[in-house]
């Protein structure tokens, strides 16, 4: 069901430098999922999401002390590397200050030749966030223009919208395949769909994925019967991950993380200013844990459990993440508070498989007694 | 060559303010006065505006925990029990571990009645969002963004700002019932741009060959302008002590009599180690340049020249500022500025730069700081900017409050290893 998705996965630089033969047109790497991506699109560039080698590297150490979290470190050595040579700009929302600090070396020792940085505030829903967030994206627009020789008239950002929300419908109906029980997507194929529409082009993307979405319910392997987990928190991209968590007894049925469900799950209003709306979108999404207020954010994952029938949270987080170090405590009380188990498991490089393998047995053996 | 040296006269001075303010601060619950909590370098002057307040201010505070162990390491011990541990900030966890255990350094954690805290950091908000909620008080959150801009923010960062800190004085009236007045926020201001222009007239002068003064000195001496920089004596203590700098620049009167070579050391120190500044002392050297120290009590313009220089007036408005907006624009400016070498790596790249060639540095040591983000934040890049140019540096990892990271002997391995490349010897 997921080859194609996988594919591209694997071979995203190949890919990336055969869509700029095929195309034309220019690459630009994306450092955080708050880049409004359809800005790029209407531009006629290809997003794609700067991602590690899941290999250990030192290339980054000279730049990037080694407590900030292995993930942008990863990124930065990928890019000091060469491996994205073919990138013609790269582009930052602000978002944690590990990512962040990437970005800036990234500036300043990968020549890449458009780099852009658009201010993300903290703050989300005060007036003032609007306004600013606003100028940044009108910012992000000019520099966009200059760079691309496109004008970004309303015709153009609506045509990278309606990119976008298609994209962004076909995910939901993807995702409700998930809510069944069993489900008829398991979380391994999920996160290989969402991981790979990060890093190609949504027209291509839709296609596959709405042929995916139809051949679904008739699938002769569905996953079978099993306790039906969450995975929440920081970054991963590892879809060792889910599988081995599958390959377990489980069925991951939604996540709550940046590389999955935060990525698509708002669309971008048909209606009003063009990069108002998308600023709304932007400032609306479910937030990631460095934005001031998280209520949202824990209503939504109560939402999610609830939607989706979740009987346990995995709780992940890269190594030395900060933003999610001080927020999975609260996580796992506010979890606790309204009776979901969840356990926790810190992600570095690579993917410690033993460790994980024992945590998840124990989980489901408790989550097992809890539901007799 | 031994120079004179003398104590420093407005040490005491400086000890006092600190006394003062925190005396103030454990008496202010009897003595019927709010409390105000938020960062070090919150806005304090914008609360002026309604009044008399005590400030509980997060960093010190947390670094004053920090130099007493076992109440340190009780507030950690307290954080980890709750889940919050290695990855999280060490000050979040002493102040926040301080309040959970109801102590402090001088008695019980002083309850905060509000919090006003201008976020510049990912993990600030979360920091007064575990106090807003374990104590059930009011919270005003406003924002210093990083805008990717080096040299100077933009102009709409600064107004982005301003214009929460409009809100914030609503907030202010609201929570309090005070009516705000605006003479007192125009005097505050007006005093809190005096102390910081005064300390970075301070730190210029620290380019003089002796050094005036020693880093471990002027880690005490730019606490009051952090904490209480809108307090008119506050101001007199500055002059006083610009005019005693620059007496002894005048009169050759050195830090340490010793000095034969100078070196900056970014970012906070591990402060339960302020030792190794005097292990470094033993061979003729003084860190003479800090950006951090620098930074955080000063006012700071990265010219485009590269030099970095005391800023003489404000950018962009009247000085002393006349109304409430262009008050507030200049607290907005200079809460930007603070923190700007911190947040933006070619910022932080330039005035190290800056400060090893116009502060006569010949090396540079960098703390990766593992309990702050912030300040660990393009130390690597600037190091490796540095050795590029030539410079002799040295980087040791610890924690500024954290003892349990300390390693002393390999600290003590790596200066006698820097002090061999800069070609020392213990005298
Ligand atoms: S994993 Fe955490 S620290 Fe790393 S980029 Fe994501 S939010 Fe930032
Ligand atoms: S990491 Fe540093 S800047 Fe951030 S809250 Fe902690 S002490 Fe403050």
């Amino acid at each position: 069901m997921i080859e194609a998705f996988q594919d591209i996965i694997n071979g995203r630089h190949d890919y990336a430098r055969s869509w700029k033969e095929r195309t034309g047109g220019k690459v630009a790497g994306c450092f955080c999922t708050y880049v409004p991506e359809e800005m790029l699109a209407a531009a006629g560039v290809l997003p794609v999401r700067v991602l590690g080698s899941l290999r250990p590297q030192e290339l980054a150490e000279a730049h990037i002390p080694t407590m900030y979290c292995p993930y942008s470190r990863d990124c930065l050595a990928e890019g000091l590397s060469g491996t994205y040579d073919y990138l013609d700009g790269v582009v930052m929302a602000k978002a944690c200050m590990h990512l962040q600090q990437a970005y800036e070396c990234w500036v300043l020792d990968v020549p890449t030749g458009y780099y852009h940085f658009i201010t993300m505030p903290w703050i989300l829903e005060d007036p003032e966030s609007r306004a600013y967030f606003l100028s940044e994206l009108l910012d992000f627009k000019e520099t966009l223009e200059a760079w691309t020789g496109v004008p970004l008239t309303d015709e153009a950002l609506d045509r990278g919208i309606d990119l976008y929300n298609s994209h962004r419908r076909l995910m939901h109906r993807l995702y409700e395949l998930r809510r069944p029980d069993p489900p008829l997507v398991s979380g391994t194929e999920a996160a290989a769909i969402v991981l790979s529409s990060m890093l190609c082009d949504k027209a291509e993307h839709n296609e596959l994925l709405a042929a995916a979405i139809e051949r679904a319910p008739g699938r002769p392997d569905p996953p079978n019967p099993a306790p039906r987990l969450m995975i929440a928190g920081g970054e991963n991209y590892d879809l060792e991950l889910p599988l081995l968590v599958e390959s377990l007894g489980a069925n991951v049925v939604i996540e709550e993380q940046c590389m999955g469900s935060r990525y698509f799950w708002n669309e971008v209003s048909e209606e009003g200013d063009r990069l108002g709306a998308i600023a709304d979108r932007y400032l609306t999404r479910p937030p990631c844990p460095t934005k001031t207020n998280q209520q949202p954010r824990y209503q939504h994952i109560l939402d999610l459990v609830r939607d989706y029938g979740v009987q346990g949270v995995l709780l992940v987080q890269q190594k030395f993440c900060s933003p999610h170090a001080v927020d999975i405590p609260d996580l796992t009380r506010f979890l606790a508070d309204h009776g979901i188990p969840s356990y926790f498991f810190e992600l570095d490089v690579t993917l410690a498989r033993g460790q994980l393998r024992t945590r998840t047995e124990a989980f489901l053996e408790t989550l097992d007694l809890e539901l007799v | 060559m031994a120079y004179k040296t003398k104590k420093l006269e407005s040490w005491q001075w400086a000890k006092e303010i600190r006394y003062r303010h925190y005396q103030k601060l454990q008496g202010a619950r009897e003595n019927g006065i709010p409390i105000f909590t938020g960062s070090g370098h919150a806005p304090w002057s914008i609360i002026s505006g309604i009044g008399d307040f005590a400030a509980l201010c997060g960093e010190p505070w947390s670094a004053s925990v920090g130099y007493f162990p076992e109440l340190a390491q009780e507030c950690s011990e307290a954080m980890e029990a709750k889940g919050w541990g290695r990855d999280v900030c060490g000050y979040l966890k002493q102040y926040v571990g301080s309040m959970l255990i109801d102590k402090g350094p001088w008695g019980p954690f002083p309850r905060p009645d509000y919090i006003f805290q201008s976020v510049d950091c990912d993990l600030e908000s979360s920091w007064y969002n575990m106090v807003a909620q374990h104590l059930d008080i009011p919270l005003f959150y406003t924002e210093i963004l990083h805008d990717g801009h080096p040299r100077t923010p933009k102009d709409a960062t600064v107004q982005y700002l301003a214009d929460h800190y409009a809100r914030a004085v609503e907030w202010l009236q609201e929570v309090t019932g005070k009516e705000y007045n605006d003479q007192a926020l125009l005097d505050a201001m007006t005093l809190t741009w005096e102390s910081r222009k005064l300390w970075s007239e301070i730190c210029e002068m620290q380019k003089a060959v002796p050094a005036p003064l020693d880093m471990k000195s002027m880690y005490t001496l730019y606490l009051p302008a952090e904490i209480e920089p809108h307090n008119p004596e506050v101001v007199d203590f500055y002059k006083s002590l610009r005019d005693e700098v620059r007496h002894r620049v005048d009169k050759n009167i050195a830090a340490v009599g010793n000095e034969r070579c100078r070196v900056l050391h970014d970012d906070i120190p591990p402060w339960h180690a302020l030792h190794l500044f005097r292990l470094m002392e033993e061979y003729g050297v003084v860190v003479s340049a800090s950006a951090y120290v620098f930074g955080l009590s000063g006012v700071w313009e990265e010219g485009e020249d590269g030099v970095y220089r005391a800023q003489v007036t404000p950018p962009k408005i009247n000085y002393p500022p006349r109304t409430r907006e262009e008050a507030l624009w200049l607290q907005a400016w200079m809460d930007i500025s603070v923190v700007r070498p911190m947040t933006n790596v070619q910022s932080a790249i330039s005035v190290w730069r800056s400060l090893i060639r116009d502060w006569n540095c010949q090396g540079a040591i960098f703390h990766i700081n593992r309990g702050c983000i912030l300040t660990s934040y393009g130390v690597m890049q600037g190091r490796k900017a540095l050795k590029d140019d030539g410079v002799t540096t040295m980087i040791y990892e610890s924690s500024h409050v954290d003892k349990r990271e300390w390693n002393e002997t390999e600290v003590r391995d790596r200066i006698e290893a820097f002090m061999e490349s800069l070609g020392l010897k213990p005298l």
